[in-house]
C-alpha cells in the first residue's frame, strides 16, 4: 500500500511538471498581439490619434494597407485637425481589446477627397510606400523621446486623396507575459514528485528490513528449536540453559524454573546455549540479565521493571515474537 | 542508548509514516496543487488595453515650421521666381509667391516689355536658407521670416516674408528686401525655440509696428524733420533714397534759381494687410511690411524738362519731354528692427528692395 501511494505520488508529481512544461511552451501565452481596424468607408484619410502606437508598449509595427501606394504623414497634431476640418475621415482612437482598434468616424458628411494630401507645407515628415506600409513603433518612440521629446504626434494616412485612406489598420506588440501558474506546476510538481520519490525509497527500505528481519527470526526460532532438542537430549548444564532462554520467551513461571536452575555451572559452558548466545546477541544479552537476575534470585524485581525491554513480555520485544 | 532502544525507535517511524490519515493528507495536497494550477491557468485573462499614453506636455509652445520645413520652402520661392523671371510670366510665380511681391513682378515685366534693360533691376531671393524664424503661433494665418542668400554670388542676403493663410494653403513669400549693410542685426531665437508672432499693434515695444512703419514712411517722405525725436536710426535705404532725389533736385533745376524749373517729391505710404512680425531674442522684433511710393516732377508752369537721352524710364514713358509733371510709381519691401520698451533704443531699418512699378509723364 506504501509503495502505491508512492508511485502515485511520483506520477502526480510528474503531470505536475509536463503540465508546467506545457504552460511554458505548447500553452504559453502568445508573443505579440495584433490588434486590428478594418475601415469601410473611411474617407480620404485615416488618422491614428496620440499614443495609440503605444498601448501595447513602446516596440511592435504598425502595418497599413491601401488601394494603393500609403502615405504615413506626420505633424503637430492641431495641424493635422486643422487640415481635416470639413474633410470626412475616420480617427484610430485606442484598442478596445487587444485584438481590436477603436475607430471614431468624424464628418461623415464632410468632403470626400482632398487635393495632392501629400503636399501640405504643415507636414513634418511624408513617407510614401506601396501597400502594405509597415511602420516600426520603436523608431517611430525614439523620434519622439530622448533628446526629440516632444508631445506624442498624431499618424496621419492617406493614399490619392480619393481612394480611402486606409483599408485596413493592425498594430503589433511584443507581449512579454507568460502563464503564472507555470511556477506552481514546477514547484508543486517537483516537491510531490520528492515526497513520493522519498516515501518509495522507505517503503523500500522498510521491505527490506521486513525481510531481514523475516530471515533473521526464522534461524533464530530454527536455532532455539535445536536448543530445546539439544536441551532434550544435551547435559543437564545445557538444558539448564536453554531451559532458562525457554522459560523467558514463554513468560512463563521463571522463578520456579530459576529455583530450579543449576547455578554451580556456567551455562556458556554447555555446547547449545553456546551456539545459541553467538546467533542472537541481543536476545543472549537480554536472556543471560534475565536468567542471571533470575539466578540471583530477583526474577520478580527483573519483572516489575517497565525500563527493560528484555524483561517485560508486554513490550516490543513481544510484537517481535508475534510476527 | 542500548541496541534495543536503537532498534525500537527504527520501528516507531516506520509505523508513523504509514498511518492512513497521513496517506490521504499527501493525496489531497497533491491533488490539490495540481487543481490549483489549473484554476490558475483558467483563470488568468489578460488585462484591458489602457487608454493611449498622452507623453509629454510641453511647458512652451514649439515652432509650427521647423527649420527643415522652411528650408524645402525657400528653394520652391527661388525656383518659382526664377521660373517667372525667365519666362516673364507672372503667373509662374504661383502658389509660392503670391501678394505684393508677385504684382511687384508683373508690373516689371511690363516694363521690360517696353525697356528690355528693366530686366537687369530683377532682384531674386536665392534658394538657400541662412537663418530660417518660425512662429511659435499656431493661429492661421502664420508668418516666417527666413535671412535667405542673395542669387548672385557673394550677393547680400535677403530677408524673404512669408504667410500660411489658412491650413489648406501653402506658405507663399509676399515679399524680400535686401540686408542692409554695415547695420548691425538683431539675435533672433533659435529655430528650435521659434518666435512669437506679432500683430501690427503688438506691445512691449518701443513702438508698435504700425508706429514704427507710419514713422519710417514719413521719414522716408519728409526726411528727418519728420523725426524729431529721432526716433528712427539712419540706414543705407533712406540716405540712399535721399541722396538720388537731391540728385535729380539739382538735375532739374540746374542753371536756375533753387526749385525754379520744378520740384520733386516722393510720398511713401504703408500698404495694408502685409505684415510680418516676429520677436527677437532680446524682447524686441523684427517687422517686414511694403511700402508704396512715388517720386513726382511737377513741373513749373512753362518750363520744360527734356532728358538729352533715353532712359529706361522714358523708354516706358514713350518721351523726354515733361511739361507738366514726371511721375514714377515704386513699391519697396522693408524689414525694421523695433527695440523692446525696456531695452530701448531707435527702431532700426534693417533691410529694402525697391521695385520701379510704373513711369508716367506729360
Amino acid at each position: 500500500m506504501q509503495r502505491l501511494l508512492a508511485v502515485l505520488l511520483v506520477l502526480i508529481g510528474l503531470i505536475g511538471l509536463v503540465l508546467g512544461r506545457l504552460g511554458e511552451t505548447t500553452w504559453a501565452p502568445e508573443t505579440e498581439t495584433t490588434a486590428t481596424a478594418t475601415l469601410e468607408d473611411p474617407g480620404p484619410a485615416v488618422v491614428i490619434d496620440p499614443g495609440v502606437l503605444y498601448v501595447g508598449g513602446e516596440k511592435g509595427e504598425v502595418v497599413i494597407e491601401g488601394a494603393s501606394d500609403v502615405s504615413v504623414i506626420t505633424a503637430s497634431n492641431s495641424d493635422i485637425d486643422a487640415y481635416l476640418e470639413g474633410v470626412h475621415h475616420t480617427r484610430v482612437t485606442g484598442a478596445s481589446d487587444w485584438s481590436t482598434l477603436s475607430t471614431e468616424d468624424v464628418e461623415p458628411d464632410g468632403a470626400a477627397e482632398i487635393s495632392d494630401p501629400t503636399g501640405s507645407d504643415l507636414w513634418r515628415s511624408v513617407d510614401t510606400s506601396a501597400s502594405p506600409y509597415t511602420l516600426d513603433i520603436g523608431e517611430f518612440w525614439a523620434a519622439e523621446n530622448g533628446e526629440n521629446e516632444q508631445v506624442y504626434r498624431s499618424l496621419l494616412i492617406v493614399t490619392d486623396g480619393t481612394a480611402a485612406g486606409a483599408d485596413k489598420i493592425s498594430i503589433t506588440w511584443p507581449v512579454d507575459d507568460e502563464n503564472e501558474w507555470v511556477p506552481y506546476a514546477y514547484a508543486g510538481g517537483a516537491a510531490i514528485a520528492v515526497i513520493g520519490l522519498v516515501l518509495l525509497v522507505v517503503s523500500i527500505g522498510r521491505r527490506g528490513d521486513e525481510d531481514e528481519g523475516e530471515l533473521l527470526e526464522e534461524p533464530q526460532e530454527a536455532r532455539s528449536s535445536a536448543a530445546r532438542t539439544s536441551l532434550a537430549t544435551g547435559g543437564a548444564a545445557a538444558g539448564a540453559a536453554a531451559g532458562g532462554l525457554s522459560q523467558d520467551r514463554d513468560g512463563s513461571n521463571a522463578d520456579a524454573d530459576s529455583s530450579d536452575a543449576p547455578r554451580a555451572e556456567d551455562p556458556l559452558d554447555a555446547p547449545g546455549a553456546r551456539e545459541v548466545g553467538e546467533q542472537s546477541v541481543w536476545s543472549i544479552g537480554d536472556r543471560a540479565d534475565d536468567a542471571g537476575t533470575g539466578a540471583d534470585g530477583t526474577a520478580s524485581d527483573a519483572g516489575s521493571d517497565g525500563g527493560s525491554p528484555g524483561a517485560d513480555p508486554s513490550g516490543d520485544d513481544a510484537d517481535q515474537e508475534r510476527r | 542508548m542500548t541496541p534495543q532502544t536503537l532498534r525500537g525507535t527504527a520501528r516507531k517511524d516506520t509505523v508513523m509514516s504509514t498511518r492512513p490519515v497521513g496517506r490521504r493528507g499527501l493525496l489531497l495536497g497533491a491533488g490539490g496543487v495540481l487543481a490549483t494550477g489549473l484554476l490558475a491557468a483558467c483563470g488568468s485573462e489578460p488585462s484591458a488595453p489602457p487608454a493611449p499614453p498622452t507623453g509629454k506636455q510641453l511647458a512652451e509652445p514649439t515652432p509650427v515650421q521647423t527649420t527643415e520645413q522652411i528650408e524645402e520652402i525657400v528653394p520652391e520661392v527661388n525656383a518659382a521666381v526664377v521660373a517667372a523671371d525667365e519666362a516673364k510670366d507672372a503667373a509662374k510665380l504661383a502658389p509660392r509667391v503670391s501678394g505684393s511681391a508677385a504684382e511687384f513682378r508683373k508690373a516689371v515685366y511690363g516694363l521690360i516689355e517696353k525697356a528690355p534693360e528693366w530686366a537687369e533691376d530683377l532682384k531674386v531671393p536665392g534658394a538657400g536658407t541662412i537663418v530660417p524664424m518660425s512662429s511659435v503661433s499656431a493661429e492661421f494665418p502664420r508668418v516666417a521670416i527666413a535671412l535667405v542668400e542673395d542669387s548672385v554670388q557673394d550677393g547680400v542676403p535677403y530677408f524673404l516674408a512669408m504667410q500660411q493663410k489658412d491650413a489648406k494653403s501653402g506658405y507663399t513669400a509676399w515679399g524680400w528686401a535686401q540686408q542692409a549693410v554695415g547695420v548691425d542685426m538683431p539675435t533672433v531665437p533659435n529655430a528650435v525655440v521659434g518666435s512669437e508672432a506679432l500683430t501690427a499693434d503688438a506691445e512691449g515695444l518701443v513702438m508698435t509696428p504700425a508706429q514704427a512703419l507710419e514713422l519710417y514712411a514719413k521719414v522716408l517722405t519728409d526726411g528727418d524733420a519728420a523725426d524729431p525725436d529721432d526716433k528712427l536710426a539712419a540706414n543705407p535705404f533712406q540716405t540712399g533714397t535721399h541722396e538720388r532725389i537731391q540728385a535729380e533736385r539739382k538735375e532739374l533745376n540746374k542753371g536756375v534759381e533753387w526749385d525754379e524749373a520744378g520740384t520733386i517729391r516722393e510720398t511713401y505710404s504703408v500698404r495694408d494687410g502685409e505684415l510680418a512680425g516676429l520677436r527677437t531674442e532680446d524682447g524686441g522684433a523684427i517687422v517686414m511690411a511694403t511700402l508704396m511710393s512715388s517720386r513726382k516732377v511737377a513741373i513749373k508752369d512753362g518750363a520744360t524738362m527734356r532728358y538729352a537721352e533715353d532712359n529706361k524710364y522714358t523708354k516706358v514713358i514713350g518721351t523726354r519731354e515733361f511739361t507738366k509733371q514726371y511721375v514714377r510709381e515704386f513699391g519697396t519691401h522693408v524689414a525694421l528692427y523695433i527695440p523692446s520698451a525696456d531695452a530701448g533704443g531707435q527702431v532700426q531699418p534693417i533691410g529694402a528692395t525697391q521695385t520701379a512699378l510704373a513711369a508716367s509723364g506729360e
